[in-house]
């Protein structure tokens, strides 16, 4: 191969990949003026070229004869029936969510106290022994306290020696 | 009521929720279609179809009106339908199907041979499953352009990638297409 076939070659490989980088772009029309003219020269020239791009004209074709699919008859009653039952209203949600997650945070605490209260005023006798249950911490530590099975069996008991 | 969708939206964002149903069956063929052509069957197309406007009505407060609505809603649908292709590859065994011979929906002439006919359907099955082949990316540009007719800048939008992207994946898509179909044909002829 001399000097002068080698450059022509070289130079035909370029053109070839230079059009195969318009192809795309000529498929939607996007090419500019000078651009659509150097490759349809170029196409003119080159076989191998001409036909890849008729290949792609006639993809190009067939997809867009792929066209649309109507939607099923029943999918906008299937969509609203499905916010019906996972939806609140949307603008009125937010606002009605944190209602309901203020009341419930409010009932939580109420329960609280007020339960936290109920056992505060059952166990009194644990911070003033003399005045309630006495039986609560082992510094008062009894083994049978007055109040329990052992301490009723223990004052029968008792009742019964006095006898 | 008026079928212009901005109306439609203001209407839905005064709490309307009629207004959103209108904005469904507007859409509803689009978006289907679309999910047809991403998916590839019918059974998982309904079901993105469907949890697509449900993604949109949870977000169309935030919707603003100087953006394109359609591409907006396209948006959402192509994120919808990609999440469903990463799911595991059992979850969506059942619903897999050719379906090839109603991909290409253009009504076939009556006078066409039996030959031609069969060649029609067989190159719409081989279209539609090297469809199916691409990447999810490049798929999604090929159909964007070619079946839903979006110009560069449109899929640039829905996509959130920039035109030089987009005309790249394009190019890609066709290659790497073109090259799957001729496999696919040259695997079938005898």
């Amino acid at each position: 191969m001399n000097l002068e076939s080698f450059n022509e070659q070289e130079d035909s490989i370029m053109r070839c990949k230079k059009a195969h980088g318009l192809m795309s772009a000529a498929l939607d029309g996007e090419l500019s003026a000078r651009e659509q003219v150097s490759l349809t020269a170029h196409l003119q020239q080159c076989a191998v070229c001409g036909q890849k791009f008729h290949a792609f004209q006639e993809m190009h074709t067939l997809l867009q004869q792929a066209g649309q699919f109507p939607a099923p008859p029943a999918l906008a009653r299937r969509v609203m029936a499905r916010l019906e039952t996972t939806e609140a209203p949307p603008f009125f949600a937010p606002l009605w969510m944190n209602f309901a997650e203020a009341a419930v945070l409010a009932l939580v605490i109420g329960i609280g106290v007020v339960s936290g209260n109920l056992i505060s005023n059952s166990l009194v006798g644990l911070r003033h022994p003399d005045r309630g249950i006495a039986s609560m911490s082992l510094e008062i530590f009894e083994a049978t306290p007055p109040d329990s099975l052992g301490g009723a069996y223990l004052a029968m008991l008792e009742v019964n020696h006095e006898k | 009521m008026s079928l212009d969708p901005l109306h439609l939206i203001a209407k839905f964002k005064e709490g309307d929720t009629a207004a959103f149903e209108q904005l469904v069956r507007l859409y509803q063929d689009r978006v289907y279609s679309l999910c047809r052509h991403l998916l590839g069957n019918a059974h998982e197309a309904e079901d993105a179809a469907q949890d697509s406007f449900i993604k949109a009505y949870r977000n169309l407060r935030h919707f603003t009106p100087d953006a394109s609505f359609y591409t907006w809603l396209y948006r959402i649908t192509v994120n919808t339908c990609l999440d469903y292709r990463k799911r595991p590859f059992f979850a969506s065994l059942f619903t897999r199907s050719a379906q090839g011979d109603e991909f290409l929906r253009r009504e076939l002439p009556d006078e066409l041979s039996p030959e031609r006919l069969y060649e029609a359907k067989q190159t719409g099955q081989a279209l539609q499953r090297s469809l199916q082949r691409l990447s999810p990316k490049l798929r999604a540009v090929i159909v964007l352009k070619e079946m839903e007719g979006l110009s560069y800048e449109e899929i640039s939008e829905v996509l959130d990638i920039s035109l030089g992207t987009v005309k790249s994946r394009l190019s890609r898509g066709r290659i790497e297409l073109l090259a799957l179909m001729k496999k696919l044909r040259n695997k079938n002829e005898p």
